[in-house]
């Protein structure tokens, strides 16, 4: 029997759905500022300062991401156990070793059973731990070239000591490729969770919207009495 | 007004350089170092009244292209002025004496001390120096000693800042700049391919009127030249806020003077004041001229601002022509590929060997209950 469960609290689910829209407009402007492509027309009202307003957009939806990544980071120390920073890095308890393994076995077909769990499995967890590592080097190395230019500013005291040791086009370089990386797991993401969904038929899809996820009674029972 | 000391008086006189052109001398100088006129009169005070100090002008793998630069520097005749204000012990390239008499003028000036030094070309420090010696001695060792006695040392171009051109991938000779093969002295840096002769000028004007260098950057370049981005004061800076770019060298939107960003300018990433003073007597500079600006003034900008016509450098270690965004493109795809494949397999599998947990739920692999 299947039992319905609250999984994702509000935070992790608002924060994951900021992150969704701000990656979007934030590749799509980010592309265009390394590569403008569009040539508009200087008569229709945006036209005289299209590349100030495709910036301008970028740096509001990175304070927007960034604010959306502290509440994260908050929620990961206070949220119920599924939006835990414990589930970043499974490899640290023997179980989550074994759930790592199953996973792994799993998604490579040499086991038909994926690991029964009610947050994210262990492989999807350490994902994470990278992504959250990619969020950090390109928030940074986006900081980094925002304070550049101004180096009175704020942004400039905390991160123009790197400039010592890369180059600023090195880091824009590496801007650059951390969002295609991004894109890269948004589609494996996406996939995982089609996957997943299909699968286990437990509602991870519509969970990111509801919170709700299904889960066996047998494996409510173990969490219940874990709590 | 302030005196005016008949010394230099004479000596420029001499040179058909009148007062005038000396105080349009001073106020091109207190503007370019970012003073406030009322400094106009204490740097016509300190250059009028300050003794000559000695200097040398050090010259190791480089082009001489600095020396050309900085001899060609016409603005108020600082041929006349400045060279007369100092006294250039030492220039390979443009002093009297030669072999013997040469190199006993530059020991007399180090033993005297009190100098300022300038340092043109990279110090090669591979094999012991080898690739680059003067008179028997490497470049490594007259820097030590030469750079190390003096009142302060200044670097011009850019392969005396980090090495230039010759510290260029691959580096054969272990080409650095003075910072690393001379640390710890008083140094300042004039980085610039070549650098702005104004720059040079107003920073030996500094050093003689405040008798201090002027402020730097974490690199050591003095902010009043190197404290503002180029893309920041470039005359075609509305046309890349509005998303007007030269898409081709020569199309119409180049004729129309439109931004070079498109055709890999490093503006944006660069930091000097061209295109406030500009080259030759503010007559032009690289991007008033329609050329993309290189980043000559930054680290390295021979390895990380190049491919000059492309935003971004290539990515080591795949092949020549590949650049960030066509990896990453690359790199999508692939993984999309991938998963699509491990969809379709696992569709199979799910049809064909339905989950035990669903089984004993009794619900099939069709989902219908049992
Ligand atoms: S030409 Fe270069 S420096 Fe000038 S606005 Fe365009 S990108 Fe910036």
């Amino acid at each position: 029997m299947l039992r319905r469960l609250y999984v994702w609290e509000i935070p992790v689910r608002l924060t994951h759905w900021v992150n969704v829209l701000s990656i979007v407009v934030l590749s799509f402007t980010g592309y265009y500022i390394g590569n403008p492509w569009i040539l508009v027309s200087a008569r229709e009202w945006y036209g005289p300062y299209f590349m100030g307003i495709v910036r301008f957009t970028h740096f509001v939806f990175a304070f927007i991401f960034v604010a959306s990544l502290l509440l994260r980071t908050y929620w990961a120390f206070v949220g119920n156990a599924w939006a835990s920073w414990r589930n970043l890095f499974p490899f640290l308890t023997a179980e989550g070793r074994k759930s790592l393994g199953d996973a792994l076995k799993y998604y490579l077909f040499l086991r038909r059973e994926p690991p029964e769990v009610v947050g994210h499995n262990a492989l999807a967890g350490l994902t994470y731990a990278v992504i959250v590592f990619l969020y950090f080097l390109q928030t940074f190395t986006g900081f980094a070239l925002l304070g550049e230019v101004n180096t009175e500013g704020i942004w400039y005291k905390l991160t123009g000591w790197v400039f010592v040791f890369v180059s600023n086009q090195v880091l824009r370089q590496i801007h650059h490729l951390i969002m295609w990386l991004l894109i890269a797991f948004a589609v494996h993401h996406v996939y995982a969770a089609m996957l997943i969904d299909n699968e286990e038929g437990n509602g991870l899809m519509s969970s990111i919207f509801s919170g709700f996820k299904f889960v066996h009674a047998s494996l409510l029972k173990k969490v219940n009495n874990k709590g | 007004m302030n005196d005016f000391s008949p010394g230099l008086e004479n000596v420029l006189a001499r040179q058909g350089v009148t007062r005038r052109d000396f105080l349009k001398f001073c106020s091109a100088m207190a503007a370019t170092l970012v003073l406030p006129t009322r400094y106009v009169e204490r740097i016509a005070d300190a250059l009028a009244t300050v003794k000559r100090p000695p200097l040398v002008w050090l010259e190791f793998q480089d082009c001489a292209g600095c020396s050309e630069a900085f001899l060609r520097a016409s603005r108020p005749s600082v041929g006349d002025i400045v060279l007369d204000i100092l006294s250039v012990n030492y220039h390979e390239t443009i002093m009297a004496p030669a072999g013997k008499a040469a190199v006993k003028s530059l020991d007399d000036t180090v033993k005297e001390g009190g100098y300022l030094v300038v340092v043109e070309g990279s110090i090669p420090t591979k094999d012991n120096g080898i690739y680059c010696t003067i008179g028997g001695r490497t470049a490594l060792d007259i820097a030590k000693q030469v750079c190390g006695k003096a009142a302060a040392t200044l670097t011009v171009g850019a392969c005396a800042f980090y090495g230039g051109w010759p510290n260029a991938t691959p580096n054969p000779t272990g080409a650095v700049g003075v910072k690393d093969a001379v640390p710890g002295i008083t140094l300042l840096n004039l980085p610039g391919c070549p650098p702005n002769p104004v720059n040079i000028t107003a920073t030996v004007v500094h050093y003689l009127t405040f008798g201090s260098l002027p402020a730097t950057d974490q690199l050591g370049r003095p902010l009043f030249a190197y404290g503002t981005r180029i893309h920041d004061n470039c005359e075609r800076r509305a046309h890349y806020d509005a998303g007007e770019y030269v898409e081709e060298w020569g199309d119409d939107h180049a004729r129309a003077g439109w931004c070079l960003y498109k055709m890999g300018c490093k503006g944006p990433a660069t930091f000097h004041n061209c295109p406030t003073v500009r080259y030759n007597d503010g007559t032009s500079w690289p991007v008033g001229a329609g050329h993309g600006c290189v980043g000559c003034s930054e680290v390295a900008f021979w390895d990380t601002m190049s491919p000059f016509y492309r935003r971004l450098p290539n990515v080591a270690g795949f092949g020549v022509e590949a650049q960030a965004d066509q990896i990453g493109l690359g790199i999508v795809g692939g993984v999309a590929a991938a998963f699509a494949a491990h969809g379709v397999v696992s569709a199979i599998r799910a049809r064909q060997q339905p989950l035990a947990r669903h089984e004993s739920d009794g619900v099939s692999a069709e989902g219908k209950e049992g």
